[in-house]
């Protein structure tokens, strides 16, 4: 079997990611190369390449945690919670914890949120190595 | 006896990201969840900037915390006072020792960052005193820890989406505490975000 990337060269980053060398049901983080770092969760049949970027304001997701019961990412800064699977916020716990300043006002409009979501990375798995391409997925 | 003293230095950024972050706090027990993993506001005074709240953190086991009355005063001034234990009958040096912190973000023009210059007072009794260094070195330590957290939080959104750039900030759907006051002095779209007073 072939361990090149399929297809082009440069439709993926330089550095695969090492399938065997994964644990499954925890956070890693891997470089792709070129300064390009994501998260990989490897989950039963079921392999999350992530952006390590929340959505959000831009917070480590190499230092987030994952919760395997729930299947989310709490984004270190902010406590934004995530699904991995969908890839959309699922909670964001300050609307408890703030509650009682959190009045909607000229300056702020709660109903106006984005609906974050974390940008997951496509790849194509040949052998024990995922290619991640260059080509965002879902975002 | 009052003991007073004063810790400042540069933080690389402008006024206005620097108070954003302060003002920011979504991320106070999330960031800083190693100092306070909770936060409760009792009461609040909107209108005079005043919120008085409660955090609590765990050690050794045991649930510990202070209330603590917060005030903002437009453009980078935040003071933090009538510090108390909570729950009252925990262990604590704020029975005995009344604290009141200034924190005041100034710009460096040259430079487009900002001074922080936080200046306590200590009101302590005459056995505690001749420990006083002992205690700002304590408090030195914890303020420079978490103002580090911040510091590297600025510099990665730098690093992202600018050094100048505090839309999120600004956006409509982001909290921020005092958010009125700090769109009158920061923003909207103020390249160099310097205050306007």
């Amino acid at each position: 079997m072939s361990l090149s990337p399929p297809g082009p060269a440069d439709a993926f980053y330089p550095r695969p990611i090492e399938l065997r060398d994964l644990r499954r049901g925890t956070l890693q983080v891997r470089d792709l190369g070129e300064g390009v770092e994501v998260v990989v969760i490897h989950d039963g049949d079921k392999l999350y390449v992530i952006r390590e970027v929340c959505p959000h304001m831009g917070g480590p997701l190499s230092q987030a945690t994952y919760c395997r019961k729930d299947g989310t990412l709490e984004c270190p800064w902010h406590g934004y919670v995530f699904d991995v699977a969908t890839g959309l916020l699922k909670d964001n716990p300050n609307e408890r914890i703030m509650a009682a300043l959190r009045r909607p006002s000229e300056c702020f409009a709660p109903s106006h949120a984005p609906r974050y979501a974390l940008t997951s990375m496509t790849y194509t798995v040949v052998g024990d190595r995922a290619y991640v391409s260059r080509t965002r997925g879902r975002e | 006896m009052k003991y007073t003293f004063t810790l400042e230095y540069e933080i690389d950024s402008p006024v206005a990201i620097a108070v954003a972050v302060y003002l920011d706090a979504e991320h106070y027990v999330f960031l800083h969840k190693k100092y306070s993993d909770t936060y409760e506001v009792l009461w609040h005074d909107l209108p005079n900037r005043k919120i008085f709240i409660r955090e609590t953190w765990s050690l050794f086991g045991f649930r510990l915390g202070q209330t603590c009355m917060t005030e903002y005063i437009p453009p980078a001034e935040l003071l933090n006072y009538d510090i108390k234990p909570d729950p009252w009958w925990i262990p604590s040096i704020h029975h005995v020792m009344k604290t009141t912190t200034r924190l005041v973000y100034t710009e460096i023009p040259e430079r487009n960052s900002t001074l922080s210059t936080l200046e306590m007072e200590l009101d302590m009794p005459f056995w505690l005193y001749p420990f006083r260094r002992f205690i700002r070195k304590a408090i030195e330590r914890l303020k420079i820890e978490k103002d580090q957290q911040d510091i590297d939080m600025i510099e990665r959104r730098a690093r992202l989406y600018g050094r100048e750039n505090n839309s999120i900030y600004l956006a409509d759907h982001q909290f921020i505490l005092h958010k009125q006051d700090y769109l009158r002095h920061f923003g909207p779209n103020s390249k160099r975000l310097t205050p306007v007073d």
